[in-house]
């Protein structure tokens, strides 16, 4: 297992990216470890852009060449952080074996680790591709110890913490769970939606106002845009639905500028044992990303990082534009 | 209509059990996502005791587990399997099923939250046949320029992913197998289904209700989504509730914190697949 630098002594900050030169802004601004996708030609060719390979859609989320995956791994190697590969599909006959080949090729690009959610695919990762660590992503749906447990013998070093449980459960997990590592996250990206039990689809379409991905066929003159869905209107799990009541009632939208935090409880996450911490958001705009990295940051070193949750509405004001609420909580509307 | 070979189940909501069922039937009870909307061991056992008085097998289904809820659900199973000691188990929770395989004294299944077949409806539209939806629309770049968008068909390998279930591959099954896990849940998606058959594995398919989604909870008032781990009621009671969406190919329905849309025709070829049971809701055995 590759032994991962880490800028400071307290808590990891794990911060996604989708190009060399995000992974190169992020590890500037503090991030410990960088996590990616990679969508290649040949998974596009069968499977389209949308979320299969690692529920987030589109190319523009995901590094696109096995160069690039060299050149973020090696980035992060250079400064001695660590790089994991998402691959948290539940892959299909017809997939698993790209799946496999794409952790080959990190293993070799020099990246540290990969996020799995297929128990199958952890078991042989172990032995196929040694030299990465096994973080099991949330979408496995690890919600107690025995779980952490089941996990843990079929080769799993780190486990991501759903993020549909409270602090006060996830305390509970990792005082009994096994002996691994815990991430929860931190900052970004919550749904009403269980992960690993949502069957909607996120299609093509990045909910940030990053561009549509078409491919685009050359008809004489003309290019025309194609997609699997000429309809699609957003994502399954936000769609306009109606109710005899009125309209159902999504959570508010959550964006780089009034993002849903978990700063207050990751003190007290960290007194139990969590010592990763996860921005969400492959594909958001790369400056969500760094400025969310300085944000956490900061809140480590202020008084809150001890546990006084005082001084986090006011940074969280200055770094993002608007004041905290309650209802900005991600875990469980602040409740414990 | 029910193939010969395929033994019928149905659910039972314990909170509004039923006066009467066909007769026969295996019965499922617990609840499929929420720990909260399990039985207490008192109620489910004269539940038990009753269904086991009609001569029925009987199946608990249990939801993902915190860690409280794990140790519930275990009492739970232990104060069941009294009543039924040939009781299966339908588990929704990795934890659970761990614990319960080391016991090696239960019938275990993988439950449909595990499965996590492609279930969006809209799937509908995307596999459906070409002529069906070749329609295009104009699309408007960020930039204003605008471009005709179309439809373009799915790939084999595409098609193929969508009708099944990571489950559904030589080496989980087997792994699965070593576990004394003998058979997993479906739903009866409606791009239709294609899974193989494997020697010591079956498959059951859930009719008519396609599970789409979970949340943590039930909604509160007024259908507003929720985070929150604490539920909202203080009684439990069973809730269906239709949400509509213009130009979605099924309706949804929420069934207390989970969301599902109804699809009735059977695909073919159920007995060469290994599906060998089919579950449907009291009161819609059909």
């Amino acid at each position: 297992v590759t032994a991962i630098a880490a800028t400071s002594g307290g808590w990891r900050l794990v911060a996604p990216v989708a190009s060399p030169e995000e992974a190169d802004a992020v590890l500037a601004a503090g991030a410990d470890e960088l996590y990616c996708g990679a969508m290649l030609d040949r998974w596009v060719r069968a499977f389209g852009e949308d979320d299969l390979l690692t529920r987030r859609q589109g190319r523009a989320a995901h590094l696109a060449t096995e160069g690039a995956m060299r050149e973020v791994a090696g980035l992060a190697a250079a400064r001695g952080r660590g790089a994991a590969l998402t691959l948290n599909g539940r892959y299909t006959a017809g997939q698993i074996d790209h799946a496999r080949e794409l952790a080959l090729i990190w293993q070799e690009a020099g990246g540290t680790a990969v996020i799995v959610a297929d128990p199958a695919l952890l078991r042989e990762l172990e032995r196929a591709a040694p030299r990465l660590e096994r973080h099991v992503s949330l979408l496995a749906g690890v919600f107690n110890p025995a779980s952490a447990r089941l996990f843990a013998d079929l080769g799993a070093t780190r486990i991501v913490l759903p993020r549909d449980l409270s602090l006060a459960e996830m305390e509970a997990l990792v005082a009994a769970g096994p002996a691994v590592e815990y991430e929860a996250l931190a900052l970004y990206q919550r749904c009403e939606f269980i992960d690993g039990m949502c069957g909607f689809r996120h299609a093509l379409r990045l909910p940030t106002g990053t561009p549509s991905e078409f491919r685009y066929e050359r008809r004489g003159a003309r290019a025309v845009a194609c997609a699997l869905d000429p309809e699609y209107e957003g994502h399954g799990c936000a769609l306009p639905l109606q109710a005899a009541s009125g309209p159902v009632r999504h959570l508010e939208g959550d964006d780089g500028t009034r993002p849903r935090c978990a700063a207050c409880g990751l003190a007290r996450l960290a007194a139990s044992g969590v010592r990763f911490f996860k921005l969400a958001g492959r594909g958001v705009p790369g400056e969500w990303v760094t400025r969310g990295v300085r944000f956490l940051r900061a809140v480590e070193r202020s008084q809150a990082g001890r546990g006084d949750a005082a001084a986090i509405p006011a940074l969280y004001a200055r770094t993002f534009g608007e004041a905290c609420r309650g209802e900005r909580c991600y875990y469980a509307g602040g409740e414990a | 209509v029910t193939p010969a070979a395929l033994e019928e189940a149905c659910w039972i909501d314990w909170r509004a059990p039923p006066a009467r069922l066909p007769p026969g039937r295996r019965a499922y009870l617990g609840h499929e996502t929420c720990e909260d909307a399990l039985p207490p061991v008192t109620a489910a056992r004269d539940l038990a005791r009753r269904l086991r008085g009609e001569g029925r097998s009987l199946s608990l289904v249990v939801p993902f587990l915190t860690t409280a809820g794990l140790e519930r659900a275990t009492r739970l199973v232990s104060g069941v399997r009294e009543v039924d000691p040939r009781l299966e188990v339908i588990c929704g929770d990795w934890g659970l099923l761990a614990r319960l395989a080391c016991e090696r004294c239960l019938a275990l299944a993988v439950a449909r939250t595990l499965a996590a077949q492609p279930a969006d409806p809209r799937l509908l539209r995307v596999l459906a046949p070409r002529e069906a939806t070749g329609a295009s629309r104009i699309l408007r770049h960020l930039d204003g320029t605008e471009a005709e968008l179309r439809r373009r068909p799915p790939s084999g390998p595409f098609l193929a992913h969508h009708r099944s279930t990571w489950l559904d591959r030589g080496e989980v099954v087997a792994w699965l197998r070593s576990m004394g896990i003998s058979r997993a849940e479906l739903s009866n998606v409606g791009q239709g289904l294609a899974v193989s058959r494997y020697a010591g594995w079956s498959w059951s398919l859930h009719v008519p209700w396609v599970l789409v989604s979970a949340m943590r909870g039930c909604p509160g008032e007024g259908e507003r989504l929720r985070i929150s781990a604490r539920c909202p009621e203080t009684a439990c009671a069973p809730t269906a509730v239709a949400w509509r969406c213009g130009g979605l190919p099924a309706e949804l329905v929420r069934r207390d914190n989970a969301i599902y849309y109804r699809w009735i025709a059977l695909p073919p070829g159920l007995e060469r697949m290994g599906v060998d049971r089919l579950v449907r809701y009291a009161g819609e055995e059909g």
